[in-house]
């Protein structure tokens, strides 16, 4: 069994993802503000569900990265 | 000397519902009451009868300036569980089988009459004829005539007269009414009361006397009693009239033994509706076969309506909750968009159900249902002499119109009041 080696760049990557996903959360979040019309502190008060949504999402974007990762691995061994 | 309602509403100031009371109300009210102790005989030691005697043992036992002078019954087992109920509190007292013994050896400067309705007219104009004050049961006699000869007699005498409606005291009735009369439930369009029982009214008659049936379940007989109107009905009438500040032009009822088939002579269920001058209807129903309702008094405006029994006070327009964080709402929507059924058919029109709102409560430091401040109030008027005629009054008016719907309810006539019973 080989040894796992997570690089600081890895690190990096993961991060940058994230805070992605967090932006498309509060961005979510500023949307849902706008249409019912609720005060901007939410912006503040509302930071659970934010967070909760970013895990969310980044958790979503490694599924699909996962699944990518998978099939271009299957297809290139078979090439 | 009387007290109009303003001066005592005034005086007890129960204005707001933040306004801090005492425990007795009466005690703001004649604050330059003396130090003179009370002599309280209570005339009438049922059920009801113990009840009083005990809360002015209490009120005793907690410092109240007064004392039993005497109790009275001409039932035997009744006055030995209220001699009881003395020893209880470490108070002695005499006894009596005859009330105008009473009157004539111990001469108290006040006596609480609780005795079956038929007796409370004579026992009451005696009283007051020797110069002693009077709280008498509600309601006030068996007859029309009796009502009045003994407001008459309260009249030429100037003696205390106060009828027990306790509600009258309650702090949360008082807080209740102050808000009504000031207009918190907007234009009142219709009051409703019920008072709903499963159990047939009987007490137990001892196997070897049968012959006491008729005394100890007086309530069941009309030579006695008008049943659920005199006993039941009286206290909620009192409630309509005291929200409304009017009295009734007219009623028509209807009743009947339904179910308590038992020979009793009262009916086991009515229904009466009351009219008002300005158009307002009181609308009213009792029964002893279902209890599912209770008892309550809904005074309905066009912006509330309170519920009185319950303490509810549920307005027309809820106020809206505060809304939930705008995210938690999309999140809300999407379920429903996603989870929600679509409907592909069904009814086009809406029922109009009852709002599923409770409201809030209308007072919540009222503890009991008043009789305790009721005596406290009859002691601080028996100290001053002063009586609160507008509290006579309404007790006269609610006996008046009790028996004019049992009339009603026999001839099935819509009846209004004679102009001879007119105060």
């Amino acid at each position: 069994m080989n040894d796992i080696v997570i690089k600081r760049t890895h690190i990096y990557r993961e991060l940058k993802i994230w805070l992605l996903a967090l932006l498309v959360a509060e961005g979510v979040n500023i949307y849902a503000i706008i249409k019912y019309k609720t005060p901007w502190v939410e912006l503040f008060t509302s930071i659970g569900f934010v967070m909760i949504f970013s895990l969310i999402f980044y958790l979503l974007a490694l599924i699909f990265r996962l699944l990518y990762k998978g099939f271009a691995r299957l297809f290139m061994s078979k090439a | 000397m009387g007290e109009s309602r303003r001066d005592f509403l005034r005086k007890i100031a129960i204005a707001g519902a933040g306004a801090a009371m005492v425990a007795n109300p009466f005690g703001q009210a004649f604050a330059a009451g003396g130090n003179k102790k009370v002599r309280i005989a209570v005339i009438g030691t049922g059920g009801r009868g113990r009840l009083l005697l005990e809360h002015l043992l209490i009120i005793i036992k907690e410092g109240g300036n007064c004392e039993i002078s005497a109790i009275c019954d001409n039932y035997q087992p009744s006055l030995d569980m209220a001699v009881k109920l003395c020893v209880k509190y470490k108070s002695k007292v005499n006894t009596f089988s005859d009330y105008r013994k009473l009157l004539k050896d111990n001469v108290p400067d006040g006596v609480v009459i609780a005795t079956p309705l038929h007796q409370h007219a004579h026992i009451t104009i005696d009283s007051m004829n020797a110069g002693i004050h009077v709280l008498v049961e509600k309601s006030m006699a068996r007859t029309l005539d009796d009502v009045k000869a003994m407001y008459d007699v309260h009249k030429q005498t100037g003696s205390v007269l106060m009828v027990g409606h306790q509600r009258l005291f309650s702090k949360r009735y008082l807080n209740a009414m102050d808000r009504i009369h000031k207009g918190e439930l907007g234009e009142i369009g219709q009051v409703r009361a019920y008072w709903h029982r499963n159990k047939n009214w009987r007490r137990k008659v001892p196997k070897d006397k049968p012959e006491l049936e008729r005394q100890i379940n007086w309530r069941l007989y009309k030579e006695y009693s008008a049943g659920l109107l005199t006993e039941l009905m009286s206290h909620q009438l009192q409630v309509a009239n005291w929200a409304l500040e009017q009295v009734p032009v007219s009623v028509t009822g209807t009743g009947s033994i339904r179910y308590w088939n038992d020979g009793r002579e009262v009916n086991d269920n009515i229904a009466a509706i009351f009219s008002y001058a300005d158009g307002t209807q009181f609308i009213y129903d009792s029964m002893t076969s279902n209890k599912k309702y209770g008892c309550e008094e809904q005074i309905m405006g066009h912006k509330a309506t309170m519920e009185l029994e319950t303490n509810k006070l549920i307005l027309e327009k809820p106020p809206k909750p505060k809304p939930a964080p705008g995210i938690a709402q999309l999140i809300s929507d999407i379920k429903k968009d996603t989870f929600q059924s679509i409907p592909v058919g069904g009814a086009s029109w809406a029922p109009e159900t009852a709002l599923k709102y409770n409201g809030e409560p209308i007072y919540n430091s009222q503890k009991g249902d008043g009789t305790k401040e009721e005596l406290l109030g009859f002691v601080d008027c028996i100290r001053q002499g002063k009586n609160i005629d507008w509290v006579t009054a309404e007790g006269y008016n609610t006996s008046i119109w009790s028996l004019l719907t049992e009339q009603a309810i026999d001839t099935g006539q819509k009846l209004t009041m004679p102009e001879k019973y007119i105060i």
